[in-house]
């Protein structure tokens, strides 16, 4: 939301950092790798700062030197970092223990691995209290207590005796800043602290941080997600290689960036907004009731309508695959999962459908549904009207080629031990498509075509950078040709440099094949931009299906205006989706059409404010 | 239980094993022992005093119902080899010697592992831990009878300093124990090393120091507790090499154990003593892993509060 | 003290290849590297690992040739010539109380020791996988009989199962090794199998599965592979295993019948004579040690060099 204005709090200097640089030894006879190269900033009271840079800039590394937690191997060069006129490289040791958690404390990306899962939440919390020798423990229990419930965590007298693996994801994430303020640091650094989060907690997240500004501790924020450092920062550091190529505030920044490596990162990040041009403020008119159907689910079929407005190269009647009230169930120790409810979802010929949600929405489930991957416990799956469950086996495996797959983890999925071009030939290998030599000479297409040079394709994925394996795994989903082809956060793990390239690539590919795909990924803004229709998944349910400028312009569920809500803008201009939107009338949980290939499903709760 | 039904499945597999071997006792002890007894009176006396337990005549299944019967009352009769004693005597009189060995072992094993494994993490990669694991693995890989063999070498026929073999006094227990205890030394001190390693690179670890912990309440109070874990689970194996080291440690060095009448037994098919010896070996080995099991509970909360929910 | 369990302890701590991260160094290499190759380099770098190996390699030679290396017929006595002291009358390490050539039984020794070593270990490994594979991949029959196995082999303390084993099979080479092969195989099906469980979780097997392959496929050429670093591990650590408790059970009056030469035997043999012949225990000992130390050096580099997350070294 909005943080406090650009006026910092009284300007004065808090943490000046010269030409700090960390080297990392590699062996006895090599250079030394240079992972920080002489940075300087300062860091005012009161205001934020973001050190915001990809993987391998060397960010993390500059503010763990601060603090002396530099890993293994790795050593400050040279350089001066001063708080307060003392220079924290060069302090004895037992003083940098003093200023450690009380003077700057440090929070990291997961709360899961950076609290002690032996240990309450009452003893992490109150030992270094005592370290400090602040208090004595009843008073550091109370003051914990206090801060618990200042992070919005209720009931802190009754949580602050639980493990961590007992908080939910949300709550332990809060706990973690606890911890770190329940000193009242003058300085805190955040490492990443949204990064493996959904977009609603990350908001949180975010709103809790400009709280801890606002009452007076200065951020430091490391982050390569230059909406969240828009978002919280006033000014911004900008990291590539181990060195600062840019510093100025945050609005200079986005509108004026000079050097090059800058801009270039600014251009790569996409955003909601890119592709729609207007987001409408005011709901479209009260939407027919003709639509509603009652519960239990219905087909979405394009067959009804042949549609004129469709994308050119999608083809509406022709339907590849189509799920049908599909729901999916898991039962676990835990429980009863509903992982999927009553999905039904078309998948026309050509057309790249997105889907969108937060984790546990189901949309994985989902995924490997239409891949045949797993079951479901209800409705129907059809491959060109044709139903799954009821093909003969040879038949099912038949059409199973014809569904391949792209996993987020490139260096996970590519198989260790083949060669980048034994992997693509692999899956001609299973299906005993072609000749040994037609395989190969495919093969070596696909990777030329996806950008892999030829002197290289026999070389191991360790050997490849991570864009360059997911080329790899793109060419190798390609190999067999399929008709349909699924990706599930596909750039997700990537930075965003070459995050925009793999979606060039992405989007070429699918041109020139015809593919028909499924992309799923939790990041709205690269929906935008792939897909022709938009479904919005939670907790198992499709809550929201259109076509995307539908759904980005006009978008009619509460939670998909949540969802959009929650999108941190970087170049535009931010807009605040109004939640009281007069939603169509219906009955219990239905699916109703509220335009042309556009619906909502609701529920009775959906009456009210969507939970948050 | 599970440990009951093992221990019964042991305890079956023993019989039916000894029953498939070649030889009865009696067979054996004609062709080795015509020497051990001094006349041929007290031969037939002692024979048929067995085969009033366990004798020809009965058939073997209902021979092992009626040992089961004696192992859980702990009345299992005369030994074969020993007749004048019963099983359960010789259990009695001999698992005192073999546990003393065992126990000093072990917390010599503790003493030395323990300190070692942690300097070794402490200073990863460092000479301390290459020299340190150089050692390691030179203890690891002779098995404890050669240790033992070494050890007579040097502290006997070099310098003259212990007895052989016996069991007289203390000095009988050095080169046993440091025998039996090189091994166990050598695996804990390696589990330990790669618990603490991992330990330290806990993100929770990192925190910790970056709260302002002092190296000593870090270690003591985040890493120790935690690497303790994944080292209790190798209490388990180690136990169960004590055991058998004892067999071969009691052997070379002439020691009146639990491990000397089991080969004793096994070699002259000496049923009861057979398998008297070898329930109560395993008896211990379940044990210790059950209570290995129960330990999870306290040091892990997560498994605690699992089985409480 | 390599008995199962510890080598199913030691196998813990081998991860099976983690994913490995994007290593920009080898990017720059122009040679396409795969694992192994990558295993080879890193194990050739570490020096005792490499001596040990040719070492290995020297005495599996000699054992070959043992005839010829030795001097005398190993299981020649001569009562005329007992307990000689090295060096004399062209015994290169004197005799023994029944005038027999210490260097040729220790030879020949060798032979025994490296035999039953590899034999029983190789057995016991074939088993292993093909189990172990099975329990992990697809559980069923396969897991329910390790799982039964495991259970009362935990409770059957390691060597005594081969005592008793060998008391029922029999003292010829072929049945120790057997009884050997059948006290072994269980932890290393446990290891195979906890690997096979890891490894299934990867992404690259649900790929895989995604792609379309078979069950078997998947297990034979995308697990199995991957899975070959502590395979190898356990292999080079259950020979000397295999050796110890063959020794062990001659030491015991178990083992390989005599008049075979077996290192364990001369041990006891010896024992009796330390203040007088120590060169009797010694001889055998030390290269018994030796050879063992040189199996666990080679298996330690091989961890190693298969140890990407740096614990090991």
């Amino acid at each position: 939301m909005t943080k406090t204005s650009g006026a910092t709090a009284t300007g004065e200097s808090l943490l000046v950092v010269e030409d700090l640089a960390v080297h990392f030894r590699t062996g006895k006879r090599r250079e030394p790798i240079k992972a920080v190269d002489g940075i300087s900033y300062e860091l005012n009271e009161g205001e934020a700062l973001a050190i915001v840079g990809e993987s391998g800039s060397g960010k993390s590394v500059s503010v763990r030197a601060l603090l002396g937690l530099v890993a293994e191997g790795g050593s400050v060069a040279s350089g001066t970092a001063r708080y307060r006129g003392e220079d924290l490289l060069r302090m004895p040791r037992r003083r940098m223990q003093r200023i450690r958690g009380l003077d700057i404390a440090m929070v990291f990306q997961d709360a899961m691995q950076s609290l002690n899962p032996t240990l309450t939440l009452e003893q992490q919390l109150v030992e270094h209290q005592l370290w400090h020798r602040l208090c004595d423990r009843l008073t550091a229990r109370e003051r914990s207590i206090e801060m618990l419930g200042k992070m919005g965590i209720p009931q802190p007298e009754r949580r602050i005796k639980a493990f961590p693996f007992q908080l939910s994801g949300g709550l332990r994430q809060r706990a973690m800043i606890a911890m770190a303020m329940v000193t009242d640091p003058k300085i805190l650094v955040a490492d990443e602290p949204t990064t493996a989060v959904d977009v609603t907690l990350q908001r949180q997240i975010l709103d809790l941080l400009a709280q801890i500004k606002e009452q007076g501790t200065s951020i430091i924020m490391i982050t390569h997600d230059l909406g969240v450092a828009k978002d919280l920062c006033d000014r911004v550091a900008v990291m590539y290689h181990g060195k600062i190529v840019e510093q100025a505030t945050m609005e200079k920044f986005i509108v004026d960036a000079q050097d090059p490596y800058s801009q270039s990162l600014l251009a790569a990040t996409i955003e909601v907004g890119d592709v729609v041009e207007s987001i409408s403020v005011e709901p479209a008119p009260g939407p027919s009731d003709d639509g509603a159907k009652s519960d239990g689910g219905s087909t979405i079929s394009a067959a009804d309508e042949p549609d004129a407005d469709a994308t050119a190269e999608s083809d509406p009647a022709v339907v590849t695959m189509r799920a049908e009230g599909v729901s999916r169930v898991f039962h676990s120790k835990a429980g009863t999962v509903r992982a999927v409810n009553d999905v039904s979802l078309d998948l026309r010929r050509g057309e790249t459908v997105g889907l969108v949600g937060e984790s546990g929405s189901g949309k994985s489930t989902l995924a490997r549904i239409f891949l045949d991957l797993i079951g479901w416990s209800q409705g129907s799956v059809q491959f060109e009207g044709a139903n799954v469950a009821t093909m003969p086996g040879r038949e099912r495996k038949a059409i199973r080629r014809e569904m391949q797959a792209v996993f987020q983890n490139a260096t996970g999925s590519l198989l260790p031990h083949y060669s980048a071009i034994d992997n693509v030939i692999e899956p001609l290998n299973i299906h005993r498509i072609g000749g040994p030599a037609g395989r190969r000479k495919r093969a070596i297409e696909l990777l030329l075509r996806v950008g892999i040079p030829e002197d290289r394709i026999n070389h191991y994925p360790r050997q490849f950078s991570g864009g360059q394996q997911q080329r790899i795994e793109i060419a190798r989903a390609l190999a067999m040709d399929p008709e349909i082809l699924v990706c599930d956060e596909p750039t997700s793990a990537l930075d965003v440099s070459v995050q925009a390239q793999i979606l060039e690539l992405f989007s070429d590919l699918r041109t020139e094949m015809n593919l028909t795909c499924l992309f799923i990924s939790h990041n709205l803004a690269v929906i935008e931009k792939v897909s022709d229709r938009v479904a919005v998944m939670r907790q198992g349910w499709i809550v929201e299906l259109a076509r995307t400028a539908d759904l980005f312009g006009d978008p009619r569920h509460p939670y998909t205006r949540q969802l959009l809500n929650a999108v941190l803008p970087v170049k535009r201009e931010s807009v605040v989706l109004d939640n009281a939107v007069p939603l169509p009338e219906h009955e219990g949980t239905s699916l109703v059409e509220v335009g042309p290939d556009h619906w909502v499903r609701l529920d009775d709760e959906d009456k009210e404010e969507p939970a948050a | 239980m599970r440990a009951i039904i093992t221990l019964w499945l042991v305890s079956l597999l023993t019989f039916v094993m000894l029953q498939l071997a070649p030889g009865s006792f009696a067979d054996i002890s004609a062709i080795t022992s015509g020497a051990t007894m001094t006349s041929q009176g007290q031969r037939d006396e002692a024979i048929s005093s067995i085969q009033s337990r366990y004798g020809d005549d009965i058939p073997a299944w209902q021979q092992y119902l009626i040992f089961m019967k004696g192992a859980v009352t702990w009345d299992m009769g005369p030994s074969y080899k020993y007749p004048s004693r019963s099983v359960e005597e010789i259990i009695s009189g001999a698992f005192p010697v073999s546990a003393s060995l065992g126990i000093l072992a072990v917390i010599v094993a503790l003493v030395i592992a323990v300190p070692i494994g942690v300097a070794a993490a402490r200073k990863r990669n460092g000479w301390l831990d290459n020299t340190l694991m150089f050692i390691v693995t030179a203890l690891h890989s002779v098995p404890n009878y050669l240790m033992g063999v070494f050890l007579i070498l040097l502290l006997v026929g070099a310098m003259h300093l212990l007895p052989s073999g016996g069991w007289d006094g203390p000095r009988n227990m050095v080169m046993p124990v440091i025998a039996l205890a090189a091994g166990p030394t050598a695996v804990l001190a390696r589990y330990v090393r790669s618990a603490v390693i991992e330990t330290l690179r806990e993100d929770y670890v990192t925190t910790a120091i970056a709260k302002g912990g002092s190296p000593v309440t870090v270690m003591t109070r985040h890493v120790l507790r935690n690497s303790l874990i994944p080292v209790v689970t190798v209490v388990g194996p180690i136990m169960a090499s004590l055991i058998s080291g004892t067999v071969f440690i009691e052997t070379l060095f002439r020691i009146p154990g639990l491990g000397t009448y089991f080969t004793g037994a096994a070699t002259s098919r000496d049923m009861p003593l057979l398998m008297g010896t070898t329930l109560f070996f395993a008896a211990i080995l379940i044990l210790t892993n059950v209570l290995v099991d129960l330990s999870y509970g306290f040091l892990d909360p997560r498994t605690r509060i699992e089985r409480t929910s | 003290m390599s008995t199962p369990e510890a080598l199913e302890a030691l196998g813990e701590e081998i991860e099976p290849a983690a994913p490995e991260p994007t290593d920009p160094a080898a990017a720059r290499s122009t040679k396409s590297q795969s694992q192994f190759s990558l295993a080879w380099k890193r194990f050739g770098r570490n020096k005792l690992s490499l001596i040990s190996l040719v070492f290995i390699v020297l005495l599996v030679l000699i054992a070959i040739l043992a005839p010829l290396v030795a001097t005398h017929d190993p299981i020649a006595l001569d009562v005329s010539k007992t307990l000689l002291k090295p060096g004399v009358e062209g015994h290169l390490l004197g005799t023994d109380p029944l005038g027999r050539d210490v260097f040729s039984r220790l030879i020949f020794g060798l032979r025994t020791a490296l035999i039953v070593g590899f034999v029983a270990e190789l057995a016991a490994l074939a088993l292993a996988i093909v189990i172990g594979l099975a329990a992990g991949y697809a559980g069923g029959r396969a897991e329910q009989l390790l799982m039964g196995f495991t259970d009362v082999m935990y409770a059957f303390p390691g060597y005594l199962f081969s005592v008793i084993l060998v008391t029922v099979i029999g003292r010829e080479i072929g049945a120790v090794i057997l009884a050997i092969a059948i006290a072994s195989w269980v932890g290393q099906a446990r290891l195979v199998r906890a690997q096979t469980l890891t490894l299934k979780g990867r992404d690259f097997i649900e790929a895989a599965r995604a792609m379309g392959a078979s069950g078997p496929r998947i297990a034979l050429r995308y697990i199995l592979p991957n899975a070959m670093g502590p395979i190898l591990v356990a292999t080079s650590f259950g020979i000397p295993g295999a050796i110890a408790t063959e020794a062990g059970l001659s030491l015991l009056g178990l083992g390989v019948q005599p008049p075979t030469p077996s290192w364990g035997s001369m041990l006891t043999e010896g024992i009796e004579y330390t203040m007088v012949a120590p060169h009797l225990m010694l001889a055998p000992a030390v290269l018994f040690a030796a050879t063992l130390l040189a199996f666990n050096w080679v298996g330690d580099g091989i961890r190693e060099a298969f140890d990407t997350t740096g614990v090991s070294r």
